[in-house]
């Protein structure tokens, strides 16, 4: 009861610090709920990330700052539940539910039913791999990279149970690696807030995730075959290009050209919106050699745009794209930066 | 940076080795290659974060794991010399820290004496003032401060007492400034070894002594004095060891110690008097105390009470100033004191010898340290303190203390320049929630300097719970429910409760705040101004300046000083200041609505103190 209590006014605080307007500032109170939960796992030390991500919202003004503190404080709380004391069933069951929770059903998912199938799942490779903090952390690792759209995505958390199935079976020995979990379960749910870019371009987040940087704006998009012509504005020295319904076109496919500047393509930028949840599956482009482009949305439904960095040279940029694209596909001239 | 980055990285390799064994060492290890994982990937998404402060928080996140792998775990070597060894690898690192920025108050005139003794040999200070450029003070504005002695042939003298000086002079000659530093350094190791040491003097078990161990040695006070040229940490020292003597009944060093102790500073000679009669002689140490009480208030001492109120409270509540907010962990000495009986000897022996010094100390206006780090006159009872907080510790729970003074930590070693506060009645932390939202928090903390609303229902909860804590001290058990679940969440609630009511227009507005939009105008006095406590402060406006600020609706008088007749327009309306002459005066206003107002001068300069 004391614990249902300490959930129940923990959301409450939660509730009424809520100042700012992103979909993660308004799920503060489930975040507290998840933590208390985790904290009745394990121990109570746990809550001191709730007046953590109270102050956070108070005094942190800068959206990038706060979500990344909000992410830190969580992923800590995480990481530090992966550690100490005598590691229970319930212990796992709670620290891989509460981790899918915060990385998956923030902001609230539009698909319920896959999501508790993901769930039920992740719950099923940990118990397939005897409880272990390490098969918490890979159920975690699981649910996080499984896009879950299309419905054929879950098959990927279903061949990790069935290769924790035969593991099991063959009777190979458990790791508990619990450090090593609690490393991985602290750097998954640190970036939670944007778990989305996680999973479909870990590399960018592991590089840094890209901040909006000063840019001239252009925004135009060429049909294949078409051409223009543009001044490039004084202190800029690259152009912000991306692709349009491009998203099957195999790395390396010429899809425009810069005179002067020669050939771009498929893998200097990439299809815009190929990195969204829903197009992830079916498109053949990844992230571009020079990324430029914006974290946009929140949670698992965070993506970063598709835009490549591409070098200009003088004073006049003449674009033009590939007249061998499809006929519906454009080359887009978002900036100059 | 990249040196430094080198050298605390080596430096917290080095701690698990020297207390850690076994399974919790490579276990220790291996969070130790996961923080820096985890470092490496947040240091990437941080573009714009001070890479100094992203430094010192990495450090000091690793010193919090560090501390709850000591506490926690059964593998340690432990005794008080490795403690005082992992405090001095520890404490080097903040010498680099706190040298980024010229030395400060007082430090930079015990440093002058130093050299005046390494290059002159003698204590006259003019030379060192003429060529101030020699100095590694690293200061050129130094001038002789108020109550420096002038002899007869022009000669100045500091009317700080030299010990400290002299006691710098070895470290000061091998490495100049960064010596005279490692110097206090050392001091301070010696101070955390011999607390160590009390510690078990008293019968306090192992592992409470290493759970207590990093709240006392890197948390505020005593990591903002042990590398800084104070006699504070010395001065600990000497106390302890005074204490340690007398406990152990070996005359000789206790004497010694105490001689050292009231060398350093004469204030500190106060602890003496009961030092020497000894607590066990219970009516002749009241007996003399009521002497020197007597003579101290019919001298130099205020008779007022309300004086002794602000500097106690002050000292425990106060939120720039107050162990509350600048050294919480030691809140947990007051609950010690009110299980007196049950505490260990040594704690009440400290106490009692420090009535005197409280006494003399709380009805100084300078009771809050003045230009110094928080707390710094009672930087010496810390060990004390820790005693205390020692012997209760079993009883209480202390995350939100060690998550506050964690980031206290921080803050302090990343900015040292503003462990400095100009003493007018905010806090760094009422500034910058202030600064964000443009609202009056700093009139949240309670403030003893500048006595507010908060800081009399501070003192009042202070009471209620000294008066609980006293009248339950026999049933052990209602304390131990500070361990159930809704601690925290209610702490939470407190916080958000702080936050609401922060941002709404406060009773009084000071015209120095933080929370003011200034458009035009400066700070009066200025802020290096001797003693500015001792003034009343505001904010000078001339002809076409204004400040915003959040106001209640309603009639107010506005306080101000003004030499010649002033007009101001205060949220729209004209009103005629009459000129107060070289005093203070007050004229009645009226704001017609609630919410952001604007008080600009149309004709005339004005020194604005409040709006009430």
């Amino acid at each position: 009861m004391a614990w249902l209590a300490a959930a129940a006014v923990s959301a409450f605080a939660c509730w009424l610090a809520v100042v700012h307007a992103t979909p993660i500032d308004r799920a503060l109170p489930l975040i507290a709920v998840v933590l208390t939960c985790m904290a009745a796992a394990w121990r109570g030390v746990i809550q001191i990330a709730v007046p953590l991500l109270i102050g956070g919202e108070i005094a942190i003004s800068d959206e990038r700052h706060r979500l990344l503190w909000f992410g830190v404080v969580v992923g800590l709380a995480v990481g530090t539940a992966f550690l100490g004391g005598p590691w229970t069933r319930r212990r796992a069951v709670l620290l891989t539910v509460g981790a899918i929770v915060l990385l998956r059903w923030i902001p609230v998912p539009q698909m319920i039913v896959r999501e508790l199938f993901l769930i039920g799942v992740a719950v099923a490779i940990v118990a397939m791999l005897r409880w272990t903090p390490l098969a918490a952390a890979i159920a975690i690792a699981a649910a996080l990279f499984t896009p879950a759209i299309p419905l054929r995505t879950l098959a990927l958390p279903l061949v990790v149970l069935l290769a924790g199935a035969l593991v099991r079976f063959f009777g190979f020995g458990f790791m508990s690696a619990r450090t090593a979990a609690a490393v991985a379960a602290t750097v998954m749910t640190m970036f939670f807030a944007w778990s989305g870019v996680l999973a479909r371009a870990p590399s960018l987040v592991l590089k840094g995730l890209p901040r909006a940087a000063p840019r001239v704006e252009i925004r135009t998009a060429l049909s294949p075959g078409e051409t223009i012509t543009l001044e490039v504005p004084h202190g800029t020295r690259h152009l912000i290009l991306s692709g349009a319904n491009v998203p099957r076109l195999e790395r390396g496919t010429v899809i425009g050209r810069l005179e002067p500047g020669g050939q771009v393509r498929i893998g200097e930028i990439a299809d815009w919106g190929g990195l969204r949840r829903e197009h992830y599956y079916g498109s053949r482009n990844r992230l571009p050699r020079d990324p430029a482009g914006l974290v946009r949305d929140y949670g698992q439904g965070a993506w970063v745009d598709g835009a490549g960095r591409v070098p200009v040279f003088g004073p006049l940029v003449r674009i033009t794209a590939d007249e061998r694209l499809p006929a519906d596909a454009r080359l887009q001239v978002e900036a100059f930066q | 940076m990249t040196a430094y980055l080198v050298a605390a990285a080596l430096v917290f390799l080095l701690l698990p080795f020297i207390v850690f064994h076994g399974r919790t060492l490579r276990r220790y290890l291996g969070i130790e290659v996961g923080i820096y994982v985890v470092a490496d990937v947040l240091s990437r998404q941080i573009a714009g974060l001070d890479p100094f402060l992203a430094c010192v928080a990495l450090f000091v996140a690793k010193l919090v794991v560090f501390s709850v792998v000591l506490a926690t775990s059964e593998e340690v070597r432990w005794s008080a010399n490795r403690a005082a060894l992992v405090a001095l690898l520890l404490y080097a690192l903040l010498i680099p820290a706190n040298v980024r920025v010229p030395i400060d108050g007082d430090e930079s005139f015990y440093l002058l004496m130093t050299e005046s003794i390494v290059r002159d040999g003698d204590l006259d200070l003019a030379n060192q003032y003429a060529y101030l450029e020699r100095s590694a003070t690293g200061r050129t504005d130094l001038v002789p401060q108020i109550g420096d002695r002038v002899g007869p042939r022009g000669e100045q003298y500091s009317h700080h007492e030299p010990l400290l000086s002299l006691l710098l002079v070895p470290g000061y000659a091998i490495g100049g400034l960064y010596g005279a530093v490692a110097t206090i350094v050392l001091f301070a190791a010696l101070l955390v070894r011999s607390t160590v040491r009390w510690l078990e003097d008293e019968g306090i078990d192992d592992r409470t002594a290493r759970a207590v161990f990093p709240l006392f040695a890197f948390a505020p006070p005593v990591v903002f004095y042990a590398a800084r040229i104070w006699p504070e940490v010395p001065g600990a020292f000497f106390f302890l060891e005074t204490l340690r003597g007398a406990r152990q009944r070996r005359i000789g060093k206790s004497v010694v110690a105490l001689i050292a102790l009231s060398a350093l500073k004469l204030r500190f000679a106060l602890l003496a008097v009961l030092l020497l009669v000894g607590s066990r002689r219970g009516l002749a140490a009241v007996v003399i105390a009521a002497f020197v009480i007597g003579g101290m208030i019919a001298g130099p001492l205020p008779a007022d009470p309300r004086h002794y109120l602000t500097g106690l409270f002050g000292l425990v509540l106060d939120g720039a100033a107050g162990l509350l907010f600048q050294a919480p962990f030691y809140l947990l000495a007051i609950f010690a004191l009110t299980r007196w009986r049950s505490m260990p000897e040594g704690f009440r022996a400290g106490m009692i010898a420090s009535v005197l010094y409280i006494i003399y100390l709380v009805p100084r206006s300078e009771w809050h340290g003045g230009w110094s780090p928080p707390l710094r006159y009672i930087v010496f009872l810390t060990p004390v303190l820790a005693l205390g907080a020692a012997a209760v510790w079993s009883r209480v729970w202390v995350p939100i203390i060690a998550a506050w003074s964690a980031g206290l930590v921080v803050h302090g070693v990343a900015y040292p320049w503003r462990l400095f506060h100009i003493a007018n009645g905010e806090n760094v932390a009422g500034e910058a929630l202030s600064r964000i939202h443009e609202a009056d928090f700093s009139r949240m903390f309670p403030s003893f300097i500048r006595l507010n609303d908060a800081a009399m229902a501070g003192a009042v909860v202070v009471v209620a719970i000294i008066v609980l804590a006293v009248a339950t001290r026999r049933r052990p058990g209602l304390f131990d429910h500070i361990r159930a679940p809704l601690v925290i969440p209610i702490f939470a609630l407190l916080l958000v409760a702080f936050f609401f009511f922060g941002r709404k227009p406060g009773r009084v507005v000071h015209f120095e705040d933080a929370h003011l939009v200034k458009n035009g105008g400066e700070l009066y006095p200025h802020m290096y101004q001797v003693a500015r406590f001792n003034y009343r402060g505001g904010w000078m406006l001339h002809g076409g300046n204004s400040v915003s600020f959040l106001a209640r609706a309603g009639e107010a008088r506005l306080h101000y000083a003004a030499r010649q007749p002033v007009a101001i327009n205060l949220a729209g309306r004209d009103f005629q200041l009459p000129p107060t002459g070289d005093l203070y005066g007050s004229a009645p206003v009226v704001i017609g609505r609630s919410g952001r107002i604007e008080l600009k001068v149309t004709a005339g300069s004005v020194n604005l103190d409040r709006l009430e």
